[in-house]
């Protein structure tokens, strides 16, 4: 449960911060390319999105670390081990990444434009590639291409084979294009909130977000039809098949009925906006959380979707107790107590960034114009 | 198979870089609550301009300081997956609450980045607080781990038995045989593959190793942890706080406005007092420790191949002139009571390991050879402690230098003065400067130098050797390409660091006017 709760508290932030990212170095690139500096603007804006969550991400990502170490070290130990490279490609993404985004920030107005931009699409495309190198776990432990080879003894070749795993492509492309449009929505969302509306950017936003939608109708089935070749028993989860061991099928009606109201509501956003000149309606503001709704209940589905086992094996699969840490009995009163407090700082976190976006904060200008709190009147846009 | 140097020598780096950016993590939150607090005091702006300008460095410094630190954190697992064990055992609980620490940090840092300037400066100031005492907090839990693999606490008698000249690490809070039995797994497939790590990923051997550990809270109890935590964490803030230091004392050499000096002048009093605590009080500490928890890191330390009188050093160490510094001599001699014990002796403890011809090894013989793998290592460790303490000196001397020139400490100042007539202010107070910031990161490097190399050949002292925790993923382009990343993504940093804090926003106004905005 411990290890749930972070790995989907972590991949909602991610999703959030790898679209928005993308949509901010396109702005900013255009901005540059086309001479269009209002599109500088909103690349701030939504880089203010991001920056807000990313360092967040991070950390969550480093829970994770501690968990799986600390809870389940046999499966970090098998994981450090065939699936060393697809996670050294991880780090090496989250290497260029993290500092790619504090640099972005920080030298805006400070270095020559087009430097700037191709800073901000190091920035955007690093993000991909983490869940590039992740993304090869989860297909591993839902389809173990290559675990099965070292389960007989082949190690070397398991650490290659790893990159073949035949689930993984589409996974990993269906993470992408999710983010991407979650990214969409989000922008939209935010550029129709109360005090920041502004119709042209949220229509950017919001056909990012319709685009990449239209291309995960297609990537989605491909995946659940992906599932019923190599897990079969994810896949009857999913579809609450006889044989299920954990039926999420209510849980998938549920999701494809949101699907179907996100589209409803951006068809009528669409219709509403045109292309940004005409007028932006406040229901605008519901297409970003129920994008991130969407996406929380489809990385439930995948990860709780394969309970009560944590690797599939087919129709059958290895539950967690396999992996557990046997070495300590473990405090769960100091371990269930942190996770309490760390929840308790999502909280506050995010009711604090909320409110920062929301007052504006973090300014749309870099830092020279808030030099002194008097300055920072002249600053509002 | 990988190589253990290469990969220990990697492993180094990747710390030492993480150690640049976590000092100024560490240091730069009292920089900043020094100018808060004058800009509370007195009104004026330029403290709330030098604190905003010192906040923004400590914000990209603590994105590169984050990611580094995760990637050594996992780089850490990836190359040396027997930590896992140590990770899953005696670092759980420091691990678990550093997570606290940490994400504390990154809400705090967030919350004093956009409310700076838009609530009281007391308000500012209390969240600063609160953001150093997490990084502190950060740094005391990491070092508590670092510290059980250099005094393994709570293992009682387990290492002094394989090695007479250690000393009881504590209450007994491990099952002995599981970690005997972890132990002679490890040393087998060392043997037979050349690492031994890849037998965690066993499942069945891990039921039969079983509960290793008793007391998941045991490397709090550690007096190494508690000296080692005070230590290195005020050693963190001295550095971070002399980046700031040569950081405005160079801006006021290029330009000569006294406005510099007033900042800096905001905290030095405060660097002064930490300075005076390292080695008084902390250091003393540490040192003692060492000398009663490590006796083949003290003898380095004191190049001690011999056992020897130092009345001073003896004091300092034992608090008794009279105590001789034990030498190599000695702890050869106290091996040589293990007469004829073998490893088969051990194995009563682990039945169901099966240990072969190994059976016959002597324990003597490897307590010997062990301790000749550590004293070659004296005339570097030797050098190189003793450097590090003229560093300490140097670096002490400086702030007190400096202090004398910005305050008036009455004869102190004008000696001080008269010492360095011959240059001009500017060039007085960045000379100083320049002088303390490198004496304080040559200390403090060395002694973390000191600290993981001094407890070599073990990375679990008297437990568990390198080879015994390192990958058996072979060390290919991929890993050589990584650290090639690694390095140069901190250089991009730095040279980031440098312009946020030097840059102005030239474009800013153009882009303000063009944007319509203005």
């Amino acid at each position: 449960m411990i290890l749930g709760i972070a790995v989907i508290v972590h991949i909602i932030i991610v999703n959030i911060t790898l679209g928005t990212g993308w949509i901010s170095a396109m702005a900013r690139y255009l901005a540059w390319s086309k001479h269009r500096p209002e599109l500088e603007i909103m690349s701030r804006r939504v880089f203010k999105i991001l920056i807000i969550h990313e360092l967040f991400s991070g950390v969550w990502g480093t829970i994770i670390t501690v968990i799986l170490a600390g809870l389940f070290p046999t499966l970090m130990a098998t994981a450090t081990d065939i699936l060393f490279l697809p996670i050294l490609i991880a780090l090496s993404s989250i290497l260029i990444r993290i500092p790619s985004i504090a640099l972005f920030w920080y030298t805006w107005g400070r270095i020559r434009p087009c430097l700037h931009t191709a800073l901000g699409f190091v920035m955007a495309i690093s993000g991909f590639g983490v869940p590039f190198g992740f993304r090869y776990i989860f297909a591993e432990i839902t389809y173990p291409y290559a675990l099965s080879m070292a389960m007989k003894g082949l190690v070397d070749v398991a650490r290659t084979a790893v990159f073949f795993n035949p689930l993984y492509p589409w996974l990993l492309l269906h993470t992408w294009f999710g983010a991407l449009s979650i990214g969409g929505f989000i922008v939209a969302s935010f550029f129709a909130i109360k005090g920041n509306v502004n119709s042209k950017f949220a229509w950017i936003g919001l056909w990012h977000g319709v685009l990449f939608l239209c291309v995960q109708g297609a990537l989605g089935p491909i995946y659940l039809l992906n599932l019923s070749i190599r897990a079969p028993m994810l896949y009857s989860n999913i579809l609450g098949l006889s044989g299920s061991t954990f039926d999420v099928a209510p849980l998938f009606i549920f999701k494809l009925s949101l699907i179907a109201f996100l589209v409803v509501l951006s068809v009528k956003v669409w219709k509403s906006i045109k292309r940004g000149s005409g007028f932006l309606p406040r229901y605008t503001v519901a297409l970003g959380p129920l994008a991130i709704m969407i996406a929380t209940i489809g990385e439930f589905m995948n990860d709780g979707g394969r309970y009560p086992n944590l690797i599939l094996l087919g129709n059958s699969g290895l539950g967690p107790s396999e992996f557990m840490n046997v070495y300590v009995q473990i405090p769960w009163i100091t371990v269930l107590g942190v996770v309490g407090v760390l929840l308790g700082f999502v909280g506050i976190f995010m009711v604090t960034a909320y409110y920062a976006l929301n007052r504006r904060f973090l300014p749309d200008m870099p830092g020279q114009f808030q030099a002194y709190p008097n300055a920072s009147k002249n600053t509002a846009d | 198979m990988a190589s253990t140097s290469l990969l220990l020598q990697i492993s180094a780096l990747g710390i030492f870089i993480h150690a640049f950016f976590l000092t100024i993590s560490l240091g730069f939150p009292w920089v900043i609550g020094a100018l808060l607090y004058k800009w509370w005091r007195t009104k004026e702006k330029e403290y709330y301009e030098a604190a905003r300008n010192v906040t923004g460095v400590l914000g990209l410094n603590f994105a590169l300081g984050a990611i580094t630190g995760t990637l050594v954190e996992f780089g850490l697992v990836q190359a040396w997956p027997g930590s896992i064990f140590a990770i899953a055992t005696f670092g759980l609980i420091p691990l678990v609450l550093e997570l606290v620490a940490f994400i504390g940090e990154i809400v705090l840092l967030i919350i004093f980045i956009v409310t700076l300037g838009k609530v009281k400066p007391v308000g500012s100031l209390g969240i600063i607080v609160a953001y150093a005492v997490m990084a502190a907090l950060s740094g005391v839990l990491i070092t508590t781990v670092n510290s059980w693999l250099n005094v393994p606490w709570g293992t009682g008698t387990l290492a002094s038995n394989l090695y007479p000249f250690l000393p009881q690490y504590g209450p007994n809070s491990v099952n002995p045989s599981s970690l005997v039995t972890l132990k002679l797994e490890l040393v087998k497939n060392v043997l037979t593959t050349g690492t031994g790590s890849q037998i965690l990923q066993n499942p069945n051997l891990a039921k039969t190793i079983g509960i290793t550990l008793t007391d998941p809270y045991i490397a709090f109890a550690s007096p190494y942890a508690w000296a080692s935590a005070l230590h290195n964490v005020n050693a963190g803030i001295i550095v971070g706080i002399s980046f700031a230091l040569v950081g405005y004392a160079y801006k006021f050499l290029k330009t000569g406005e006294v406005k510099y000096i007033r900042v800096l002048k905001a905290f030095l009093p405060l660097l002064l007092i930490l300075l005076v605590l390292q080695p008084t009080l902390l250091g003393d500490f540490m040192g003692k420790t060492v000398a009663s928890q490590q006796p083949t890191k003290f003898a380095l330390i004191e190049g001690a191949s011999n056992t020897t009188q130092n009345p001073l050093v003896d004091f300092l160490a034992y608090g008794d002139p009279r105590h001789p510094i034990t030498g190599f001599d000695t702890l050869r001699n106290q091996c040589n009571t293990l007469g004829n014990t073998t490893l088969g002796k051990l194995s009563a403890l682990a039945p169901n390991v099966t240990l072969g011809s190994l059976s016959k090894v002597s324990l003597k013989s490897i307590c010997l050879s062990d301790l000749s793998k550590s004293e070659s290592r004296l005339p570097l460790i030797n050098a190189l402690y003793y450097m590090k303490i003229a560093f300490g000196i140097v670096d002490l001397v400086g702030v007190l230098g400096l202090v004398a020139l910005n305050f008036n400490l009455g004869p102190l100042s004008r000696i001080t003065r008269r010492v360095l007539s011959r240059l001009v202010e500017r060039k007085q107070i960045f000379l100083l400067s320049f002088v303390v910031v490198a004496s304080s990161i040559f200390a403090s490097g060395l002694g973390w130098f000191i600290r993981e190399d001094g407890r070599k050949p073990w990375t679990v002292y008297g437990l568990l050797y390198p080879e015994e925790l390192m990958t058996s993923v072979p060390i290919g382009p991929a890993f050589i390409l990584f650290t090639l990343l690694f390095v140069a993504v901190a250089a991009i940093g730095i040279y980031g660091i440098y312009v946020v804090s030097t840059r102005g926003l030239k474009f800013v106004e153009l882009l303000k006017k063009r944007a319509g905005v203005e």
